[in-house]
């Protein structure tokens, strides 16, 4: 009997790619144990990843490592195709595609803009999902403007890091 | 660093219009009252009653302690007098948005802010 190996051919950009969404997930997780006062506020500090990836690199990249983040960290917490899965999911849609439409756009944002851009689409769709899946209920509207001033705050927070880590990194390399 | 490479000129439109959209969503859903057009006043036990809130009124039902007053005034609900001992119904204030709601649980009398165009009756989790 012949042992077989199954060996799949990797890309640089499939390496690169794991490490990103490995990072991303590992913020994703961490912030999983910061108790928030109520549900949907949250930093969202794995948008920073996101960002990084799409200024560095490209938008296929930045889909990627967000897409496995949202599946991976929702394996690791145990949310998996759970209520928060899916909000989470349909955030991570919202985001990926307006930086997607930044991309087309040919407008040079800047690591504030797209970090903004992002947090917003995130906080818009998951909403969205929100209130037709699971609460629709005219009440929750009341909370739309406050969710929506944590997104641009946490947006314009999380684009300054990831700013400045970019700033840095010009200077290592 | 410098404040041009840490705030392109389209970041600064984004930041403009993300300033925008949040004043704009403070006005709509803070500001209006998302078509809140009726009052649903229920006593335990009985069928619940529908009033117009486009006109003031001011009228009297009885609950399981005795008579409780609600008022309709510029679209907003209140309720203004009551049988009941710690009168939290009435410290409530008016409320004016669609699911807003007031109730008096010593009584059984409570007063809600809904809109015709309803989908639902109740959601519950």
């Amino acid at each position: 009997m012949s042992s077989t190996t199954l060996r799949v051919a990797t890309t640089r950009d499939d390496h690169r790619i794991a490490w990103l969404a490995a990072l991303a997930i590992g913020l994703h997780v961490l912030e999983a144990a910061i108790p928030s006062p109520v549900p949907g506020f949250k930093p969202g500090f794995a948008n920073i990843v996101t960002v990084l990836v799409l200024l560095q690199f490209n938008w296929r990249s930045a889909a990627w490592v967000s897409a496995l983040r949202v599946i991976v960290g929702s394996l690791i917490l145990g949310t998996f195709l759970s209520p928060t899965f899916l909000l989470s999911l349909s955030g991570m849609l919202g985001s990926i595609g307006i930086l997607g439409l930044a991309q087309v756009s040919r407008i040079r944002f800047g690591a504030i803009g797209l970090s903004v851009l992002a947090a917003m689409a995130h906080m818009g769709c998951q909403f969205l999902a929100a209130y037709t899946l699971f609460v629709p209920h005219q009440a929750l509207l009341l909370l739309l403007p406050v969710l929506m001033t944590a997104a641009v705050v946490f947006g314009i927070i999380n684009g300054i890091m990831a700013a400045m880590i970019l700033e840095r990194s010009r200077h290592i390399s | 660093m410098h404040r041009s490479r840490l705030l392109p000129p389209a970041d600064i439109i984004v930041l403009l219009v993300a300033m925008s959209i949040l004043a704009g969503l403070y006005g709509t859903m803070w500001g209006g009252d998302q078509g809140a057009d009726i009052a649903i006043i229920q006593v335990a036990n009985r069928a619940p009653i529908e009033v117009p809130l486009a006109r003031d009124a001011r009228f009297t039902v009885d609950g399981h302690l005795g008579p409780a007053t609600i008022e309709i005034n510029k679209q907003r609900i209140r309720f203004a007098a009551s049988a009941c001992q710690q009168k939290i119904c009435i410290r409530s204030g008016w409320h004016r948005h669609a699911g807003d709601s007031a109730v008096c649980m010593p009584n059984r009398v409570s007063a809600q802010v809904a809109s015709t165009h309803r989908h639902y009756d109740a959601v519950s989790f």
